[in-house]
């Protein structure tokens, strides 16, 4: 693992997610709308824990995998709420697993490359200095 | 006087012909109209208060629904009513009152869909009835849910088993035919 690649790792593990979860004042749409006025239609706003105001921990596929097991998980409730109701419980279980898994896994990455990715990070912070201490002592 | 007693006694032949007849006929009209409704010829037995009224109201109730055209499903409207279900279903853990609104407005369009008169209740009951006599008594406990979710007095439990006893109707609206026509 070269500084370069630290570098990398870090743009496209941060910016990119940070940039994803970035999100257009303008589509916020109110809470409020939930409730029906007259006429009684029906606006159906699910609200939800990342909904664009933080990065996304999971990518896509996984994300998306999860919410349809969740919605056949929904879908089923009304056959069985007792199976339905067990399947949701072992299903935020394994999406807590997996972010326990890689939060874990983040962590040893940045243990084993931390001193590298400190060094690199001092570069840029004394990059400026180096150019002024010069003209501080000739002065 | 030999001729009398013989007369009197064949007068008396028929009258006991006759009390054991008419209850055996009567007691085998009932049996048919039971296999041919079930529970749906006792209810409407007990709506109006008597047999042969009941018996002549399911037998217009027949000349009803066959002088409608019902037409099947194509395959791609029963797909689209099936997706249409699948989300009130998932609505439900969320908003179950309005899910069962839903489901009840689904049986509706998915019968109109199919040519049955929809205009009131006691209607689409009614062709149910003839068409699917197994599931009409579904349809009227749903109805009764219904009623009572609009008065926000249904219970979580309530709203479930009425979505249950509209999924059984829906699904066999959804079937290419009825049940009546099927058994023939």
């Amino acid at each position: 693992m070269d500084k370069q690649y630290d570098e990398q790792y870090f743009e496209e593990r941060y910016t990119t997610s940070i940039n994803d979860g970035a999100v257009d004042p303008s589509s916020y749409e109110p809470v409020t709308n939930q409730v029906p006025l007259e006429p009684p239609v029906v606006q159906h706003v699910p609200v939800s824990a990342n909904n664009g105001s933080s990065p996304a921990l999971l990518d896509s596929q996984s994300s998306d995998q999860f919410r349809r097991r969740w919605s056949d998980i929904q879908g089923k409730f009304v056959d069985d709420p007792r199976t339905a109701v067990q399947q949701a419980d072992s299903l935020v279980s394994e999406v807590i697993d997996q972010l326990t898994q890689m939060f874990a896994k983040e962590h040893a990455h940045w243990r084993a490359s931390g001193i590298r990715a400190v060094m690199s990070l001092r570069k840029i912070c004394v990059w400026p200095c180096s150019i002024t201490v010069p003209f501080s002592i000739a002065w | 006087m030999n001729t009398t007693y013989i007369i009197i006694a064949v007068v008396l032949l028929l009258v006991i012909l006759f009390a054991l007849v008419v209850p055996v006929t009567r007691r085998k009209r009932s049996d048919h109209y039971h296999e041919r409704f079930g529970p749906e010829y006792d209810h409407t037995v007990q709506n109006l208060g008597d047999e042969k009224k009941a018996q002549n109201d399911l037998d217009e109730r027949i000349r009803h629904v066959e002088a409608l055209d019902i037409r099947p499903l194509p395959v791609n409207e029963r797909q689209h009513y099936l997706a249409e279900w699948n989300a009130v279903q998932s609505q439900f853990v969320d908003e179950p009152g309005q899910a069962a609104v839903q489901a009840d407005r689904l049986i509706m369009e998915v019968m109109q869909a199919r040519a049955y008169p929809v205009a009131d209740f006691e209607q689409r009951a009614a062709d149910i009835s003839v068409s699917y006599p197994a599931l009409v008594s579904n349809y009227r406990a749903a109805r009764q849910i219904a009623i009572k979710n609009e008065s926000h007095q249904a219970s979580t439990e309530e709203l479930r088993q009425a979505l249950i006893y509209y999924r059984s109707l829906f699904e066999e609206l959804l079937s290419t035919e009825p049940e009546a026509v099927k058994e023939k």
